[in-house]
């Protein structure tokens, strides 16, 4: 071990953010050069190949061996059975900075569900309702500025929401609930008046999930009977039929649910034993789900079939698809988080485990601009942001919610949004 | 004296003198003799006294040894005297050829007396003494009387080395060489001056193996070609060993002797296999010493004997040994074998508990709502909902994946049991309380509303109930139970239907069917247990003579049989054939639940002196009796997909464990202890009241005396 403390091993630097390039030459840094060591050596070289000051320098992470720094080097490179002995190349780029608090919404109940855009985020909520928020009053101490409007939309807990279409003024979401259907919704953000557009009913449990094509304009939902249903977000023959039989009305008193016109699925899919936590689009005709019969299930809407399954082996309850780097990210009943490509031949092997969350992970989200971090949430009261190349521990925990996170969001590019059962959204500002 | 000497010789000299003659060789040779002698004669002065008395030792000892260095030694001077006589008559043959035989002359040649080896003393009467070889007598030389002997001695110069010969009679002058001879003998040299004792070694016939070979001949052709007669009689014997017709006889070397002494292994030799050990006597203490050092005598209160006698053991030393033979020679001793495995060994071999996974290990969920202690727990057959039914009359409806309470319902009393009706056509919730079993659709949109729809539709119209209303039976049922349809409040609450008993309820059995279930009446007497009919609201009184207190009752998952469980016993009826099966007795005191393993041919049971019991049907085995609980064991359940099952106790702990059961009828089921599950607080002696399994996933849901009902994953 003593001889240990003395081994220098040879490194490269190599980065792709050019104006903290450092020539290529191989360096000997100590074999138990710690983050902060590397950070000290990559910080003078700087210095001395350009004008930047040490201040301006920022704080670097370290890949080496395509997994991040995060002990000592000689540990890291033992850890990885790779040998002291070559020039081992470096890859550093700027450190993400800390996500800070900016904002906490208060609700009335549970909060099932989060999505935002740049502009707009929605939130499901357990008391029945849908709640639109401006994202650019928030963190500004106008909670009331933020918050847009309230649509008591459902006759159920809301239990997924998303937005459709937000190209255009009017802007259309979906949103699910236990009460066994979807909605379609259109919100017109100047002059803030929402107009349900369809109820899509189909399933006979309460729909888990939903997920929308941006392309073909349609959209998955998953449920707790086991089946998906594709749907078309713009409907143009909408069934007319109003006629409802008498006991969804009397169950339906509450809402104007009797002048909602019906639509019917598109597409059936059925395949999975049980419920199915999450969908996800991952190409133009691909689904992927999530189900708790342990299976992540491919599915061609073309062909309205399974192209592949991958088996776990424990119950997946929540899916994420990056378009960035094509990979999958699931959350486990056994409190791990799955990395899965679909496309390898291997595909059936977990790629990756994240490790760090205490409970059930309930939510998932791949950052919309980065396609190396993620952030999750669990039954452990936190939200965990993950670098896909740091397996064995988050880069940051995000504490502040006091009971289990259902849903995480990081579809902004500023913001990681997250909503708990202790019936508040958080937003904390993260740099992609 | 001396012409006589000389004219003996001189016979002979002149022989050789014709024959041989003389050369300068040896004239020479005598000359230096000659000059030699004289030095000789003066260093060596008082060697010449000696030599005589060593002859006359000689002519004493009559051994043939001595003989023959005599005889030696007269060759020898036998030679001078012809060197001395011959030396004159070598001057006139000077020119005579060297006769190479002239010094090799023989004994027998030497030897004119001619009377063989007998002491010379036979001849001292007479005045020959032995005869040549012609036959002569051989006259004795003239020795001349003492004073002859004495001038002569004072005249002659070489008296010193001169000596008698015996054989002969005559006087011989020994040569230089003669007595350097015997000097060398004398000081226990090599007699040969010339003899080098530490003459280098060569070695002629060395032992070292020499690579030249002895010949340069080439090897024989023989040599290198392989002997067709051996090959042939190789192939014969190893057909003859193919075939078995060859056997070997090892011969067995017979140990002539054994190590007597030996520890290792010789045991057998002298039969001492089974020897047994005597008990060895404890070794004399400080009490026996004499004398024992002052410190000891402090330590063990003894005293100090003046004598080993006086030591109080040493009194009946000889009796106690005496009486210690007796026991050795008469009492029996026998070898008892102590088993060579260690008591680990005989345990079964567990699994390591990892290899068992899937089983839940820590809490996932928690559920919090209830006010009160939660007595009962039941998961909706499709795993989505948890009922849940409490001290605080509610029954609550929760989403398992969440843990969000969705629906709750008030009651008039204590909640005692929920059970999920097992079938997928019906949404419906028996609730028990009181004397009063409640069936309950919590409706809306937890489910399918067909599903819903159906359900309601059941119990809209109150059944036609048949025609067997009359009769004893009948009466006998009324007076138990009643069927009643809820009024309009109820009806909004969801109640479907009623049942009121004739005394508390404690539990409610569904049939896998959902149609028919069993209520359990305790103290219902030969009553206390009905079975309904939910689609004719009919209700029948199945066995009228249990006496004993039922506590629980549970259907085969399979087959038409019901368990009934007394406080002691477990009886299983054949419900189509109206027959009672099996009455096993539980091996406890009081039973508290009862779980029927999926498969049918196990049951676990549960009871209040704090053990789970796992049976086998057929009973063929002992009962696994599982004794890990510290505290009354309030609940057992299986898992209906996974090998798991698990007990929940009053000591606040849930005990899972892995329960394999296979199929082949031989195999004991495996049953390990994977997990222990605590957390659930305390309320007066109350912990985990009820434990149940998800319908598919390895998790088990728990309420607790605490309010709370967790999740464990």
């Amino acid at each position: 071990m003593e001889e240990k403390k003395n081994i220098d091993v040879l490194v490269k630097f190599v980065t792709k953010q050019k104006q903290y390039a450092v020539p290529g030459v191989s360096v000997s840094v100590p074999a138990d050069a710690s983050n902060e060591d590397l950070n000290e050596i990559i910080k003078t070289y700087i210095c001395q190949g350009s004008k930047i000051k040490a201040a301006d320098v920022p704080t670097f992470d370290f890949i080496v061996e395509g997994q991040i720094l995060r002990r000592l080097l000689d540990q890291h490179l033992q850890k990885l059975g790779k040998s002291f002995e070559n020039v081992i190349s470096i890859e550093y780029f700027e450190r993400l900075p800390p996500p800070t608090p900016k904002e906490s919404l208060n609700h009335d109940d549970w909060v099932s569900s989060v999505h935002s855009t740049e502009e707009w985020l929605l939130t499901g909520c357990y008391d029945n309702t849908l709640h639109i928020w401006d994202v650019k009053n928030l963190g500004r101490g106008r909670i009331k500025d933020a918050h847009k409007l309230k649509i008591p939309a459902h006759n159920a807990p809301v239990k997924a929401v998303t937005w459709a279409k937000t190209d255009s003024d009017v802007k259309t979401f979906i949103s699910t609930s236990i009460d066994q259907s979807a909605y379609i919704w259109k919100w017109d953000s100047n002059t803030n008046t929402v107009d349900c557009v369809s109820r899509c009913c189909g399933h006979s449990q309460s729909v888990e999930c939903v997920a929308v094509d941006q392309l073909k304009g349609l959209f998955v939902t998953g449920s707790w009977d086991t089946r998906l249903k594709v749907w078309a977000v713009d409907d143009k023959k909408q069934s007319t039929d109003i006629q409802r039989d008498k006991e969804e009305e009397g169950e339906n008193k509450k809402s104007k649910g009797d002048k909602v016109p019906k639509t019917t699925p598109l597409l059936t899919m059925a395949g999975h034993s049980e419920t199915v936590g999450g969908v996800a689009w991952t190409d133009v005709s691909e689904i992927a789900s999530a189900s708790w019969d342990h299976t992540i299930r491919i599915w061609d809407t073309d062909i309205g079939g399974i192209k592949t399954q991958i088996a776990g082996n424990c119950a997946f309850f929540c899916i994420s698809w990056s378009p960035l780097n094509k990979t999958l990210i699931t959350g486990c009943a056994d409190n791990y988080i799955r990395l899965y490509d679909p496309r390898s031949s291997e595909g059936t092997l977990c790629q990756q485990r994240f490790a760090s969350h205490t409970k059930w992970v309930s939510s998932v989200s791949w950052s919309s601009t980065n396609q190396f971090t993620f952030v999750s949430g669990g039954y452990d009261n936190t939200v965990k942001q993950w670098d896909a190349r740091s397996p064995k521990a988050p880069m940051y925990d995000l504490i502040g919610h006091k009971k289990r996170v259902e849903a995480v969001d990081w579809s902004h590019s500023k913001y990681i949004i997250s909503g708990s059962q202790d019936c508040t959204v958080k937003a904390y500002t993260a740099k992609n | 004296m001396s012409g006589k000497k000389r004219k003996l010789p001189t016979v002979k000299d002149e022989v050789f003198e014709d024959e041989i003659g003389n050369d300068d060789f040896m004239t020479k040779q005598f000359d230096d003799e000659g000059n030699s002698d004289s030095e000789y004669s003066i260093s060596e002065g008082e060697e010449e006294t000696e030599i005589p008395e060593d002859d006359s030792e000689d002519e004493s000892d009559d051994e043939p040894d001595d003989k023959s260095a005599e005889r030696g030694k007269s060759k020898q001077v036998n030679q001078k005297a012809t060197g001395s006589k011959g030396a004159p008559k070598s001057k006139n043959a000077e020119k005579a050829v060297y006769n190479e035989y002239e010094e090799d002359s023989s004994d027998e040649e030497d030897l004119r007396n001619t009377i063989g080896n007998i002491p010379m003393n036979w001849y001292d009467e007479y005045p020959h003494m032995g005869y040549d070889l012609d036959g002569n007598p051989i006259i004795k030389p003239d020795k001349g009387d003492k004073l002859d002997q004495f001038l002569r001695m004072l005249e002659d110069p070489d008296h010193g080395r001169t000596v008698y010969d015996k054989q002969t009679g005559q006087e011989v002058r020994l040569s230089d060489a003669d007595l350097d001879i015997v000097r060398r003998v004398l000081s226990n040299k090599v007699p040969d001056a010339k003899y080098n004792m530490y003459s280098k070694w060569i070695d002629h016939f060395t032992h070292e193996v020499m690579d030249m070979p002895l010949s340069g001949r080439p090897e024989h052709k023989r040599s290198f070609i392989p002997s067709k007669k051996e090959a042939a009689y190789v192939a014969r014997r190893a057909e003859l060993i193919k075939k078995g017709m060859v056997t070997y006889k090892t011969k067995q070397k017979k140990k002539r002797f054994y190590d007597l002494w030996g520890t290792k292994g010789d045991d057998q030799i002298r039969r001492l296999t089974h020897r047994l050990e005597t008990p060895k006597m404890p070794l004399p203490g400080h009490e026996d010493s004499y004398r024992a050092p002052l410190e000891y005598i402090k330590e063990y209160n003894a005293r100090r004997f003046t004598s080993v006698r006086k030591i109080p053991q040493f009194y009946n030393f000889v009796k106690d040994r005496y009486e210690r033979c007796l026991d050795l020679y008469l009492a029996p001793r026998k070898l008892i074998k102590k088993p060579l495995y260690k008591a680990d060994d005989l345990l079964p071999r567990m699994p390591k508990p990892k290899d068992l996974r899937p089983f839940p290990t820590r809490e996932a969920l928690r559920f919090v709502g209830h006010q009160s202690v939660v007595r009962t727990i039941s998961i909706h057959p499709l795993g989505k909902f948890l009922a849940s039914g409490s001290d605080d009359h509610t029954v609550k409806i929760w989403e398992i994946s969440t843990g969000r309470c969705l629906r709750t319902f008030n009651f008039q009393g204590i909640i005692k049991w929920v059970a999920w009706n097992p079938s997928p056509k019906l949404f419906l919730l028996a609730v028990v309380v009181g004397n009063k079993v409640f069936c309950l659709n919590p409706e809306t949109y937890l489910t399918d509303r067909v599903v819903v729809r159906q359900t309601n539709a059941v119990f809209r119209v109150e059944p036609d109930k048949g025609d067997d209303q009359i009769g004893k039976q009948f009466e006998r049922v009324r007076t138990a139970v009643t069927w009643r349809k809820p009024d309009a409040t109820e009806w909004s609450n969801g109640i479907r239907v009623v049942l009121e008993h004739f005394k508390d309820v404690k539990q409610i059995v569904w049939h896998k069917q959902g149609d028919y279930f069993v209520t359990v009446i305790p103290h219902g007497m030969n009553r206390s247990i009905l079975i309904h009919q939910l689609s004719r609201w009919r209700s029948q009184i199945p066995f009228t003579a249990i006496k004993a207190r039922i506590e629980v009752a549970e259907f085969h998952p399979k087959l038409p049989f019901l368990y009934v469980v007394t406080q002691t016993h477990v009886r299983v009826y054949n419900l189509q054939k109206q027959t009672m099966l099996k009455n096993i007795r539980a091996n406890s005191r009081w039973v508290s639940s009862i779980s029927v393993h999926p498969g049918g041919e196990h049951f676990l049971i549960g009871t209040f002196d704090r053990k789970v019991s796992w049976f086998e049907m057929e009973c063929t085995r002992k009962p696994h009796n599982l004794k890990y609980h510290k505290e009354a064991v309030r609940k057992v359940a299986f898992h209906r997909k996974y090998p798991l099952f698990a007990s929940a106790s009053d000591d606040g702990r849930i005990i899972v464990s892995h329960g394999m059961v296979y199929n082949d009828w031989i195999t004991d089921p495996l049953i390990v202890p994977v997990k222990e599950l605590a957390g659930h607080w305390f309320l007066k002696n109350l912990c985990v009241l009820d434990i149940a399994w998800h319908p598919y996933e390895p998790f088990v849901l728990s309420s607790g005396a605490d309010t709370t009902i967790r999740l464990w994953s």
